[in-house]
């Protein structure tokens, strides 16, 4: 036997206790309001005022809070005797409306749209929310805050679970164990089992959602079938109307998640258990043997509870289905409520007037408006269509959302002046602004860009500059470059080939300063340079080919100078002669002026080139430079000599 | 052994049989259910460890002058429905109830005599002894010295704390009742009473338990927050086993031991 303790809390936020003696009765509903009923025999007058429409009604099981409700309905009778009903706490949610800012939402996980929506509330909070799905989903602001749990939890295939000691509601893939809790035998665990087994309502499923004719959004023809069931119990049709299913994919999501839910046969079971210290939910599954019913370890889940004091006995009534098909059988006020929102959801959905002024989402109008949308905000209008669909009255006023005049109006994007004008513009005062004719006169002095004072740097990016006339200097810093290591002024040819000449009409004064980088350069001269060094003979023939030098005996050393510009830089040095002269060597020197010790540069035999140079840099300040060779034998001959250099 | 009837609650109004009933039905029934499993040799057992209500059934007579009178008596108890009445069945223990029909019969050749039959109900199926125990906080702890589970009759002190609620417990169950903070103010006098006759407002009386006083006035918010909610203490059991929280020291626990015959 359990121990049930029930608590009334009244709107004056009193709170007592008062022992429903004759009975009382609570459910645990799969997707639906739970609710009580409590009778008494009799009260107090004082403790009857604890009880009023509108209190909450607490029920702790063993010391567990198991139900929570708001009282609904009350009948009274005499000496204070009592009928009392409360709907589940979670009735709030069935009260309240959201605003639903986010929708539509597209393409979005099912857990952010069911938080966002429990967020609205007022009165519970969201516990664990399973990730669902991603899904296109309208919610409207007719829509109470459990119609839309209810209608987004059917398209995911989710149940929602109210957990009353947190004031939360929990959306779970599967409330309730997945796998059985317990196995229960007819004539042991429960008695009178009775067992229907209805033909299945569906196993072709078409979704009607939103608008009409040939905009109206339906599940498509693949979507919503089990060839398995319908090859069974042949084809049967059923169709959803959901006015608030906005996209195809929606309506697809539906249809197959109803189907998978109809296709089987409708099983309900019904039994009592006899003993009702049992701990299960909503939801759970549970291995029925009932043989004398033919049933056989058949899976069942639970889609109702009740617990409470019936007959001067602790009961529990359980109503379960085949697993599949999870719903419970609805009551009469649960049917007239559900007509009720349909009729309510066809009113709003169906009238264009009435969509606009009830909500705030989108929605798609399938013919011309014919008559005029007034009194109302069109707020976040993403788009006009048409060139002369958004066109202004008489009035012509392009009005901020706020209404004030002084406000900004934003456009996001360019204004195509479609050639009009841009008339009576203030004069600019920001960086940003638009000039007006007026103002650039004012300020251009009436010229070309003539006469105009910088006070800014120019920057051309990569433009040009095309004919500049001249550059006048009011200093002698007028075509400078900036300081720094890497500043460097560039002429560039006007055809900004590299290589291209760069012509200079006029004496190039480089005020003191020279001029380098001016590519590779060549010195040379002819065999007639050289002369004999030693020994002091006349024994050099120089009457054979023109500008050679040749020796007419042996051992002869042969000498030429060298001038080249000060500052560059030797890269090679050739001396060339006949094959005779090969064996012998050449070697670039270099003398000071003032103590002419002689110091090698370069060197190598007859007819070769040596680009190892010591010294490369000419100093004519200080040195002075000549070329020698090793003894040269008769017959060996000097055809001349090339220095290579950069300046 | 004289039996008689009287109010719980004074006056007592006491009537004492002349001559006690021939015979009384006294009864006790295991308060639980039993569910029959169809087809099935096995039955569903629930049971709580209670008392079932009884009903007491007198069969007497009164004879001689006053035969009349004592029939009007006794029969004016038994309407008088809205009190808790006390049937006395020894010297010093009673039946809690009310009175539930009461008839006369005449038998032929009985003239003198004026034969009667009458049922009482209980509201708690135990006996009760006659005298009153009272346990003042800080003394000596007083044991329930009857056979069964007694119900604490009254608890009564002062509020030590406004800002805190009294609870009070037993070890039976364990029920607790919880008086919150926003009904009491520091130095009221509280009075927790186990069961009382309260006018459901046009003169129809119902029993309320733990009907609580506080400075004098009857407050609703006292609540159940653990078991049936109902204060007991066990047979041979002390007052030790009472848990009571913001009293001044010296509050007082009453209670009548328990028996059952």
């Amino acid at each position: 036997m359990s121990s049930f303790i029930i608590n009334f809390t009244n709107t004056s936020s009193e709170e007592g206790t008062v022992i429903a003696d004759v009975g009382f009765l609570y459910s645990d509903k799969l997707n639906s309001v739970n609710d009580g009923n409590f009778v008494f025999s009799g009260s107090s007058e004082l403790k009857r005022s604890l009880i009023e429409v509108g209190s909450q009604v607490k029920v702790y099981k063993n010391g567990t809070l198991d139900f929570h409700g708001l009282v609904d309905d009350i009948q009274f009778y005499d000496g204070g005797a009592m009928n009392v009903h409360a709907s589940g706490y979670e009735i709030w949610l069935a009260k309240e409306n959201g605003a639903y800012a986010g929708s539509p939402w597209t393409a979005t996980a099912s857990a952010t749209i069911f938080s966002a929506v429990l967020a609205e509330s007022n009165y519970f909070s969201a516990g664990t929310v399973n990730a669902g799905t991603s899904i296109d989903f309208r919610a409207n602001i007719s829509d109470s805050l459990l119609n839309v749990i209810n209608n987004l939890r059917k398209k995911t295939a989710q149940d929602y679970q109210v957990d009353y000691t947190n004031t939360e509601i929990d959306i779970l893939n599967h409330r309730g164990s997945t796998t059985s809790v317990e196995t229960i035998n007819a004539g042991i665990q429960i008695g009178d089992v009775q067992i229907t087994n209805s033909y299945p309502i569906a196993n072709k499923i078409k979704v009607y959602g939103q608008s009409e004719g040939q905009t109206r959004i339906e599940s498509d023809t693949a979507q919503g079938q089990d060839p398995t069931s319908q090859g069974i119990y042949g084809v049967i049709s059923y169709t959803i109307e959901d006015r608030t299913i906005t996209t195809v994919a929606e309506a697809n999501l539906l249809a197959n998640a109803e189907v998978a839910r109809l296709k089987d046969k409708r099983k309900i079971y019904a039994f009592d258990v006899l003993n009702p210290n049992k701990s299960w939910i909503a939801g759970d599954v549970l291995t029925l043997n009932a043989l004398s019913q033919g049933v056989s370890a058949e899976e069942v889940r639970i889609v109702q509870i009740k617990r409470g004091i019936k007959d001067k006995r602790e009961i529990l009534e359980v109503e379960v289905t085949n697993k599949e098909y999870s719903e419970l059988t609805k009551s009469r006020d649960e049917i007239i409520a559900e007509l009720q929102k349909k009729s309510r959801d066809a009113a709003t959905y169906d009238s264009y007037q009435s969509e606009y002024s009830n909500q705030n989402v989108d929605t798609m109008v399938g013919g011309f408006m014919t008559t005029d949308l007034t009194g109302s905000t069109l707020n976040s209008v993403r788009q006009v269509a048409n060139d002369g669909a958004f066109t202004l009255g008489t009035t012509r006023f392009l009005i901020p959302s706020n209404g004030d005049g002084n406000a900004d109006v934003q456009i996001w994007g360019k204004l195509d002046m479609y050639t009009n004008k841009i008339i009576n513009l203030a004069t600019p005062t920001s960086t940003y602004d638009a000039a007006t004719k007026k103002y650039v006169d004012d300020n251009a002095g009436g010229d070309n860009l003539g006469n105009h004072i910088a006070t800014n740097d120019l920057n051309m990016a990569t433009y040009d500059i095309d004919n500049v006339r001249s550059v006048l200097a009011s200093n002698n810093t007028a075509l400078t470059i900036a300081s720094g290591t890497d500043a460097i002024l560039y002429l560039v040819p006007s055809n900004g080939t590299l290589g291209a000449p760069v012509q200079c009409w006029g004496v190039l004064d480089m005020y003191g300063n020279k001029v380098i980088n001016t590519g590779t350069h060549y010195w040379s001269c002819p065999g007639d340079n050289f002369s004999g060094m030693f020994p002091d003979t006349d024994q050099i023939g120089r009457d054979g080919d023109p500008g050679v030098v040749n020796a007419e005996a042996v051992g002869i050393y042969f000498q030429a100078p060298v001038f080249l510009p000060h500052g560059a830089v030797v890269t090679n040095v050739f001396v060339d002669g006949n094959a005779g002269a090969s064996a012998e060597s050449w070697e670039l020197e270099r003398m000071e002026i003032a103590s002419p010790v002689a110091e090698g540069m370069a060197s190598a035999n007859i007819g070769t080139a040596d680009a190892t140079i010591s010294n490369a840099t000419i100093n004519n300040q200080t040195y002075m430079y000549h070329i020698i060779t090793s003894s040269l034998d008769t017959g060996d001959k000097i055809y001349g000599a090339r220095i290579t250099y950069t300046i | 052994m004289v039996m008689k009837i009287e109010n719980y609650k004074s006056p007592a109004s006491t009537f004492t049989f002349p001559n006690n009933p021939q015979a009384f039905d006294d009864d006790i029934n295991a308060n639980y259910t039993t569910t029959l499993i169809d087809y099935q040799r096995h039955h569903i057992l629930v049971s709580g460890g209670g008392v079932a209500p009884k009903q007491i059934i007198l069969t007497g007579n009164f004879f001689g002058t006053n035969k009349n009178t004592n029939y009007r008596t006794l029969s004016g108890h038994f309407l008088e429905n809205i009190k808790l009445k006390k049937l006395y069945f020894d010297s010093d223990r009673f039946y809690l109830g009310v009175g539930k029909a009461i008839k006369k019969t005449h038998s032929g050749g009985r003239t003198n005599f004026l034969d009667y039959v009458a049922t009482f109900e209980t509201i708690v199926g135990i006996l009760l002894s006659d005298t009153q125990r009272t346990h003042t906080d800080g003394a000596a702890e007083v044991t329930n010295a009857g056979n069964v589970t007694t119900f604490i009759e009254e608890i009564k002190g002062t509020v030590n704390s406004g800002a805190s609620n009294i609870v009070i417990t037993d070890t039976i169950g364990i029920n607790q009742i919880t008086i919150p903070a926003t009904s009491l103010t520091t130095g009221q006098e509280v009075i927790v009473t186990f069961v009382k006759m309260v006018d459901s407002g046009d003169g129809v009386y119902v029993s309320e338990y733990n009907y609580t006083t506080v400075a004098g006035t009857q407050i609703k918010t006292v609540k159940t927050t653990d078991g049936f909610g109902i204060i007991q203490l066990g047979a041979n059991r002390t007052t030790a086993d009472i848990g009571v929280t913001n009293l001044d020291a010296g509050y007082t626990i009453k209670f009548r031991d328990g028996y059952s015959s």
